[in-house]
């Protein structure tokens, strides 16, 4: 009978209702947090891939050294790349072993050379959480994106040495 | 007239309300959030792959007999065709994309060449400018300048019959008005995006 009472009274209820409201603005909150962050790292994600294709079209590719005829000094190589990409990404939130390149299908982390006026299309693909999200409500909060671009190469690369006369 | 301000002053429920109402909030304020996200998403994606598609366009439309005599003619024909079937096969629509829906007319791919032409009448056209140089001088180049319209995928947030954007093009220092319309509360927004690119003969 006491425990009747209990649940059909109405004393302490705005208490109960007031922590309610709290709790469902701390989600909403965490929710709208965590979209600006990944937000940014959708963002930055595309921005580093337009380089990264860019660059990629621009000297026929990404190996550890310039191919022959490239002007050293204009060469961007993989170990620069992956470096730039790396500390780029760091600076998003985006930690090194959540991100993955390839071109053309290959690991960037492997010699690519294309030939002129061939495509070349790069990826790079990220896994993010819901870093707020995750610790409040159950689930899996996890997700993955990739950004893709096409580009052409622009440099024709020199597969045997000329004899002049 | 007592009952009415009975009913009125009646304090039980109230707070009820108040959950009920912070709890609708935080339901539009979450889809709100999720729509945005998907749309930036978008944008910035076929943003970046459109300016490297016109780029590359331009570049497969290169005539390399002209260009081994220092002379940069693009094929508008081959540029063109380039655009329109990269983009179509790279751009993913459907499926696990936030884009449901894309499309270039072939009339919104513009090209203009800059360039310094000799007609076989023996006519030489001069059409280079310094434009976006910084150290001014005239240099032959080619633009190519693509619109592109899309839909993407909307939960709640989708009110708008269409949209209407206005571009600025810096180099004929004009606006530039593009329309795509479309229905409201189909699941699906609109968006435009504009695309300059060029390529310079040095």
């Amino acid at each position: 009978m006491q425990i009747f009472r209990k649940i059909h009274g109405k004393r302490g209820s705005l208490v109960i209702e007031i922590a309610i409201g709290i709790i469902i603005f701390v989600y909403v909150l965490a929710f709208l947090a965590d979209v600006i962050v990944i937000g940014n790292k959708l963002r930055t994600i595309s921005n580093v891939n337009n380089y990264l294709a860019r660059t990629v079209g621009i000297q026929g590719g990404l190996a550890s050294s310039p191919p022959s005829g490239y002007p050293s000094n204009a060469y961007v190589s993989k170990s620069q790349m992956i470096d730039f990409i790396d500390q780029t990404f760091n600076a998003a939130g985006i930690k090194s072993n959540e991100w993955s390149g390839k071109i053309n299908g290959r690991n960037i982390f492997n010699d690519n050379h294309v030939d002129y006026g061939f495509p070349i299309t790069t990826e790079l693909t990220v896994n993010y959480q819901w870093n707020l999200l995750k610790h409040l409500l159950p689930g899996k909060w996890d997700g993955t994106v990739t950004s893709k671009r096409v580009v052409v190469s622009e440099f024709k690369q020199r597969y045997e040495t000329m004899i002049g006369e | 007239m007592g009952r009415l301000k009975k009913l009125i002053r009646e304090k039980r429920g109230s707070y009820s309300l108040l959950i009920v109402t912070l709890t609708f909030i935080g339901v539009l304020v979450v889809t709100f959030a999720v729509d945005i996200l998907y749309k930036d998403w978008a944008l910035t994606e076929l943003q970046g792959t459109l300016d490297l598609i016109g780029l590359s366009g331009l570049l497969k439309g290169v005539n390399e007999n002209e260009l081994r005599m220092e002379r940069l003619w693009v094929d508008h024909a081959i540029a063109r065709g380039y655009v329109l079937r990269t983009s179509k096969q790279f751009i993913k629509v459907g499926g696990n994309s936030p884009i449901t829906y894309f499309e270039i007319n072939p009339g919104d791919i513009e090209i203009t060449n800059h360039v310094l032409h000799t007609l076989s009448s023996g006519v030489t056209i001069d059409n280079r400018d310094a434009w976006g140089f910084s150290d001014n001088k005239k240099r032959d180049y080619v633009m190519i300048r693509i619109v592109a319209r899309a839909r993407v995928k909307q939960s709640w947030w989708d009110k708008f019959p269409g949209v209407t954007q206005r571009f600025y093009d810096s180099r004929r220092n004009q606006h530039l008005q593009v329309t795509f319309n479309g229905v409201t509360d189909n699941g699906e927004a609109e968006i435009i995006i504009r695309s300059v690119s060029r390529i310079v003969l040095k």
